[in-house]
């Protein structure tokens, strides 16, 4: 497993809960801002993303999540930790 | 288990909700929000809400007589009120003034709890107390919001008043020799206090002319952050009182959380590892009815044979303040 295919499955769980087309998101997005998501989906990414590889992301970084970019990079540490 | 010969149980539930039902399609306009993305945000199909000029006191009064009955309590036998709410009628007195009133037992003193949604475990915490220490052996916990007025502000932030529904639960606890409360466990973090609150209504802006800058009528949340904190701090919350009682969650008969929200429940069940039909649900009828949350779905349970004889309980929560807590239960 690579970082690059970690962020590719990334994108599609975020297409998936937005229902949009993966190739629309982007790492640089901000979660508020350019996708316009609310809490809830934040939740229900994180969750799908922690259920995937079974990891646990750290909460008090997650709290203050803005970007893909930051979600990926999350997750990509607690895998390799 | 306590180190103590006193514990308290529950010798009667009582429970009421305002008859009128609002589903997702009735109030989908108003919020400017579609049905099926309230479902899917929520996990809500639809919430009790209360006609104006309903008070808290209006809903626990008859969840209350229901409590007494069970127990067989008169009214002369309360020693003790505590009643736990975020939505008071006004700032001061407090609403259990106003049921001890309505209820008509003038005879006892009355605590109000304002732990918005720990209020319950708070209130169970203090009423353990008094009973596990000898002071009372009848205590009356009372927990009762009439908050869909306040918060069903259209495009507020978060669109925070569809999660919320009215509703009353009391608890009728007694000394008992057998458990019972197992244990209690409660937690706050002030440094979370702006991320849920009402702002405008205080002390320091009275009279309200005009709005000071960055406050404001309707809740305010921080979404994000409150809905991450509670999901990881319910779950710690829980690991914590199961090692102090040394019990593992395999031994758990049913989780019963604070009915905040349907995915968040979701998920703290994926982190517990636990199975779906270990934790109780009620929110798809009832939305998030704040303090009340947790007894109102106690109810429920029984109501819908999950809440066997001597089964094992753990009841979990978290709220605005950040305030939070655990209990474990032994249903007798």
């Amino acid at each position: 497993m690579t970082k690059l295919n970690v962020e590719k499955e990334i994108l599609d769980i975020i297409a998936i809960v937005l229902k949009r087309d993966s190739k629309e998101i982007a790492v640089g997005q901000s979660f508020k801002n350019d996708l316009e998501v609310d809490s809830i989906d934040i939740v229900e990414i994180l969750s799908l993303i922690e259920g995937k590889y079974n990891i646990a992301l750290n909460d008090d970084s997650v709290e203050d999540v803005q970007t893909v970019g930051q979600v990926v990079d999350l997750a990509w540490t607690a895998i390799e930790s | 288990m306590k180190d103590c010969e006193r514990y308290s149980r529950i010798a009667g539930m009582g429970a009421c909700l305002p008859e009128e039902i609002f589903t997702n399609e009735q109030v989908a306009e108003h919020f400017q929000i579609s049905p099926e993305s309230i479902q899917k945000r929520s996990g809500i199909q639809s919430r009790h809400w209360a006609p104006a000029g309903t008070s808290g006191p209006d809903l626990a009064v008859p969840a209350a007589i229901e409590a007494l009955e069970e127990a067989g309590w008169d009214l002369s036998d309360i020693e003790y009120i505590i009643y736990a709410t975020l939505s008071s009628s006004y700032l001061f007195p407090g609403d259990g003034c106003y049921f001890q009133k309505q209820l008509g037992a003038l005879q006892c003193g009355v605590l109000d709890i304002r732990n918005q949604c720990s209020g319950f475990l708070f209130a169970l915490e203090v009423a353990d107390g008094l009973i596990t220490s000898g002071k009372y052996r009848k205590i009356l916990l009372v927990c009762a919001e009439v908050q869909s007025h306040c918060f069903r502000a259209p495009n507020g932030p978060e669109n925070v008043g569809i999660l919320f529904g009215d509703g009353a639960a009391v608890l009728a606890l007694e000394s008992s020799p057998y458990p019972g409360i197992l244990r209690t466990k409660t937690g706050s973090d002030g440094s979370g206090a702006d991320a849920l609150r009402l702002s405008g209504v205080n002390f320091q802006n009275i009279p309200i002319t005009e709005l000071n800058e960055g406050e404001s009528t309707f809740p305010e949340m921080d979404g994000q952050k409150v809905f991450l904190r509670a999901i990881a701090t319910m779950q710690k919350s829980c690991e914590e009182i199961l090692i102090e009682e040394n019990v593992s969650l395999t031994d758990i008969d049913l989780i019963v959380p604070h009915q905040a929200n349907g995915r968040m429940i979701e998920t703290l069940t994926r982190r517990l590892k636990v199975s779906e039909e270990k934790v109780y649900s009620n929110i798809a009828q009832r939305g998030n009815t704040t303090a009340a949350s947790i007894p109102l779905a106690l109810y429920d349970a029984r109501e819908a044979n999950k809440l066997a004889p001597n089964s094992l309980i753990l009841m979990t929560g978290f709220g605005s303040g950040f305030t939070w807590g655990s209990a474990l239960m032994r249903y007798t």
